[in-house]
């Protein structure tokens, strides 16, 4: 066994590295299924549909004008247009998985939090539009 | 990187600035999406549909201010702009925001503090951009401070003032220029209404906006003491 400690995870989003700025990253892969239990079945079952792709960020407000994770959420998120993603779960190193979703992250929600007694944070969403391809580094 | 603690942030809501009556402020941005997943296909897929947004704000209640009741149930159209990390430099983060207010409360616990929660929904697009004059007050005709904004854009902006003081009888004309190199060659490309009153406006302003911009302020003195106090946010589009 090979596990590995979140503190290595990484996220590049439309060429922009963001990992620096996040606390979390939590990629989801679901396949829809349609359930075909009938009468007298003594255990459900079901067929295998479609599958999709989910991811949640989080991490630490920067205002950098260009690179911070405000400029590079909000400008893909009013663009309106999947761009290029490349998780990296263990991190960017070599042995370590990588998805790589070209032109498939479409930003679907984008927030920011300012408590009076913490750091400002911020928050967004991403719908993977295309299928993802895993990789080993 | 320049991670930014949330004390210094600023809410200005039309003529007042709310900073020092909340203490939390949250900014929900999303976007709708069309499902275009068919027969065939091998992962889902989707559209884009139309963004929207909201403001989530929370704070202690004080009945000499009363902008987070009276505007609620209103028409949308009340100005707002929120400062994540605050409005204390040229060119700090706003975000620019037309608002209805959906949603007002007031808690009143045995043990704490009156407390207040107003939730907003925001009339049209979010602006993200920068604060160009700070809160502060001016007595004379000037030109403000240059602030950099990295780049050209072709595809106009929107810009919000909040005066929050303005003495009475006086005129004030704010109005914003643009320049390609920050120290000549500036015009007007956004103009706010005539300032007579402690008030805020939002405009839309078309086209072009050069790297460079400043507010410049213009006084009609009638009372011998002119002064204004106000913010001026600026968002490429």
């Amino acid at each position: 066994m090979a596990f590995r400690h979140g503190k290595n995870a990484g996220l590049t989003l439309n060429t922009k590295d963001l990992s620096t700025f996040l606390t979390s990253m939590d990629a989801s892969w679901d396949l829809d299924t349609a359930d075909t239990t009938t009468f007298q079945a003594t255990w459900k079952s079901s067929l295998a549909g479609i599958p999709g792709g989910k991811i949640e960020l989080a991490g630490n407000y920067d205002p950098t004008a260009t690179t911070g994770p405000g400029a590079v959420l909000w400008s893909a998120f009013t663009g309106a247009v999947p761009v290029t993603g490349l998780v990296y779960p263990g991190g960017n190193v070599t042995g370590q998985a990588l998805w790589t979703i070209t032109s498939g992250c479409l930003v679907t929600a984008y927030s920011e939090s300012s408590p009076v007694g913490g750091i400002v944070t911020f928050k967004a969403s991403i719908d993977v539009v295309v299928l993802p391809v895993r990789s080993v580094i | 990187m320049a991670f930014k603690h949330g004390k210094a942030a600023s809410v200005l809501l039309g003529a007042t600035d709310l900073s020092t009556y909340l203490t939390s402020a949250d900014l929900a941005a999303d976007l709708d999406t069309a499902d275009t997943t068919t027969f065939h296909a091998t992962w889902k897929s989707a559209i884009a549909g139309t963004a929207g947004g909201k403001l989530e704000l929370a704070g202690l209640y004080d009945p000499g201010v009363a902008d987070l009741a009276t505007v609620f149930g209103g028409d949308p159209g009340s100005v707002l702009t929120y400062c994540p990390a605050g409005a204390v430099a040229l060119g700090d983060m706003a975000r620019l925001l037309s608002v209805s207010e959906i949603a007002y409360a007031e808690s009143s616990p045995v043990g704490g503090v009156v407390a207040v929660k107003a939730s907003t929904m925001a009339d049209g697009e979010i602006g993200f951009g920068n604060v160009i004059h700070l809160l502060a007050e001016e007595t004379s005709t000037v030109d403000g401070t240059t602030v950099d904004l990295t780049a050209q854009s072709t595809t106009g902006a929107i810009a919000h003032v909040h005066a929050t003081a303005v003495t009475a009888t006086d005129t004030f004309d704010i109005t914003i220029e643009d320049s390609s190199t920050g120290s000549s060659g500036w015009a007007t490309v956004g103009t706010f209404a005539s300032i007579t009153a402690a008030s805020a406006e939002r405009i839309v302003i078309a086209g072009t906006i050069k790297q460079y911009v400043r507010v410049v302020t213009t006084v009609t003195d009638v009372s011998g003491t002119p002064a204004i106090t106000f913010l001026v946010a600026f968002a490429r589009t």
